[in-house]
């Protein structure tokens, strides 16, 4: 862009330029030469934005390699990942041994048995009626069911699975909310922060951190799923899962809330975590946050037990920003949620990450200069 | 680069038992001075008489309650101040030390010092070429693998100057560089600071130890309790305090400190 202005420097854009240079105001150097200033306003904003990116990307990239180099975060993938592995072998084993019948599947041959006997009935009675027939027996076998034990509606591999997500997603975010609050509140306490505001708008530092700490987290995430997932394809039990999702959609469909769950609590934890004085502070600040988590957690939870309540806490709860992130991909899995209804809680909450990173950058600006 | 600060006052809000709840308490009361181009500043002042204040408010991560401050001769504190990128893009050729030290812990020396020069725009060989400049003229070129935190206090000071100097800065804001350093640190230090100034460099500094900064400083300002007291050369503040001037060893500023601050003696040159 220089470059273009030396060339020519009679060129209009030149002379804004060294106007915005030289301090004077836009405006000023727009009314004396109007219509060639208009068409080059967008270069000056290309040029911070630009900056803008820069900075932030220098964050990031700082965040992204002090955290892989990091000893914790070395361990923690390596523990989660033999965790993993364990695990899946052990289900591996048990799949091949001559142990009990998993509860789903017994469930099934249940339902089938029922299903079979009042088919046989129904058809003794009545003859030649297809639709009437069908309908008698669907009835029939709901009767039959509800007089065995409401074993059949409830599938415990659906429920174990959203747990065991649900309790990732909780472990994940408040990690990483952990991570970015010790960030921040050491750069307060060491008072970096002052070097670097003094160079860059907090917007740019706090979009920088979550950026590259989401981004160390997601890696050390993708690296544990591809780990225990090739670990459970090996030992035999990769291929299970629920009629509707196989476990690897599943792991998808966490990593994708998770995404979203982090960007709206990201800013939040780093806004808290910088209205303390030192960095031991920390775990007080960011309590309310955490009791978010917990209770988004165990809402999760409790929706899936409690299914076709028309409550109208556990029917909002799916799309509510900050739980639905747990929520709302516990409700998918048990088919507790259409994909239609997925996408507008996707939408309500990408549309709240915005506004709480507007919010968190406005306290955070506060709370560093006192 | 030129440093105005004119008529800088900051108030805060203490929270007391009185009845009226909330005391005013007066941090900065009408500070002016300038740091031509080229010229160091040394500021004295008692502990909490204002020094860290009035350079937070110029590197602009405090805010002022009144007051203008110029750099070059663009207004980045103050009523008519530019506008945040530009005043952004000022701030960047200003090298800051704060007082309580700033730099990551758990990075590698030289890894952060090129990280912070090219934060403040440099590019990654210019801001190599300077990191290495930098710690090699502050001996601590040996550290540069090191994690900082794994340095003595008085090596991480080094560091810090470089962290300073390298970003190729046309004005230094040093708070307390030489606070808890050995003989030879501050000798060194002083000697960057001599190396610096020969190009131009303006530097505004604060230190407890007035015989360097009768040595160093073309000019000495005297704050306490948020007033500027003295202001002028040191030779001028010698004369003012009443001591010999043509001595072959001149004054040490220590001894007439006292006088300088005495209530009765104060003469606020503006």
């Amino acid at each position: 862009m220089s470059d273009e202005y030396e060339a020519v420097p009679t060129n209009a854009s030149a002379s804004v330029e060294a106007a915005q240079l030289n301090g004077a105001s836009l405006e000023a150097a727009q009314s004396t030469d109007a219509a060639p200033a208009k068409i080059n306003v967008p270069n000056i904003m290309e040029k911070y934005s630009r900056i803008k990116v820069n900075n932030t990307f220098m964050v990031a990239k700082r965040e992204i390699t002090t955290r892989i180099h990091s000893r914790i975060y070395r361990n923690s993938t390596i523990m989660y990942s033999l965790i993993g592995i364990i695990f899946t072998s052990l289900a591996g084993k048990s799949n091949n041994s001559d142990a009990p019948e998993p509860e789903v599947a017994k469930a099934a041959e249940e339902a089938a048995t029922y299903h079979d006997l009042a088919f046989n009935e129904v058809m003794k009675e009545h003859g030649l009626d297809p639709s009437q027939i069908l309908a008698e027996i669907t009835e029939k076998t709901n009767a039959l069911v509800e007089a065995a034990g409401a074993t059949v509606t409830f599938d415990f591999t659906k429920y174990i699975a959203a747990l065991i997500i649900a309790m990732c997603l909780m472990i994940a975010l408040t990690q990483t909310g952990n991570v970015i609050a010790q960030g921040i509140a050491e750069e307060k306490g060491s008072k970096v922060v002052e070097i670097l505001l003094s160079s860059l708008k907090p917007v740019e530092l706090i979009l920088g951190k979550v950026l590259g700490i989401g981004f160390s987290e997601i890696m050390h995430l993708g690296i544990v799923y591809v780990v225990v997932y090739g670990s459970a394809m090996l030992n035999g039990v990769g291929g299970g899962g629920s009629s509707e999702f196989s476990f690897g959609q599943m792991g998808m469909l966490a990593i994708l809330w998770f995404i979203i769950g982090y960007a709206m609590f990201a800013a939040l934890f780093a806004a808290l975590a910088c209205s303390v004085q030192k960095a031991d502070e920390v775990p007080m600040a960011i309590a309310p946050i955490m009791l978010i988590v917990c209770v988004g957690f165990f809402m999760s939870v409790y929706s899936v037990l409690v299914p076709n309540s028309t409550g109208l806490i556990l029917t909002t709860v799916k799309f509510m920003p900050f739980f639905a992130p747990f929520c709302a991909p516990i409700a998918m899995i048990n088919g507790h949620m259409t994909v239609a209804m997925m996408v507008i809680a996707l939408i309500i909450n990408i549309i709240t990450v915005p506004i709480t990173f507007i919010v968190a950058t406005k306290l955070y600006t506060n709370s560093i200069q006192k | 680069m030129k440093l105005e600060v004119k008529n800088l006052e900051k108030t805060f809000k203490v929270k007391s038992k009185n009845p009226a709840g909330i005391i005013t308490k007066l941090a900065l009361n009408d500070v002016s001075f300038d740091v031509p181009e080229g010229e160091v500043f040394g500021f004295i002042g008692a502990n909490g008489a204002g020094k860290s204040t009035t350079m937070r408010i110029v590197m602009g991560v405090m805010p002022e309650t009144s007051g203008e401050v110029y750099l070059g001769n663009e207004c980045v504190v103050g009523k008519n101040k530019v506008n945040q990128e530009r005043a952004l893009e000022l701030r960047r050729s200003v090298g800051y030390m704060p007082a309580e030290r700033g730099l990551y812990g758990k990075m590698k020396v030289e890894e952060q010092l090129i990280w912070f020069s090219m934060l403040k725009g440099l590019t990654k060989n210019d801001a190599q070429k300077e990191v290495k400049f930098w710690l090699e003229f502050l001996q601590v070129d040996e550290f540069a693998e090191y994690r900082l935190e794994k340095l003595s206090t008085g090596n991480a000071q080094r560091v810090q100057l470089a962290a300073a100097l390298s970003t190729k800065p046309e004005l230094l804001i040093l708070d307390e560089p030489f606070s808890g350093l050995d003989p030879i640190a501050v000798k060194v230090m002083a000697d960057a600071f001599r190396e610096s100034v020969k190009s131009g460099l303006s530097i505004l500094f604060s230190s407890h130890q007035l015989e360097l900064i009768g040595e160093l400083c073309d000019v000495v300002g005297i704050i306490q309790s948020g007033k500027m007291v003295q202001l002028g050369t040191p030779d001028e503040l010698r004369q003012r305090a009443g001591a010999p001037l043509m001595t072959e060893v001149p004054t040490p500023l220590a001894d007439i400190f006292g006088d300088l601050v005495l209530e009765e003696k104060i003469e606020v040159s503006a």
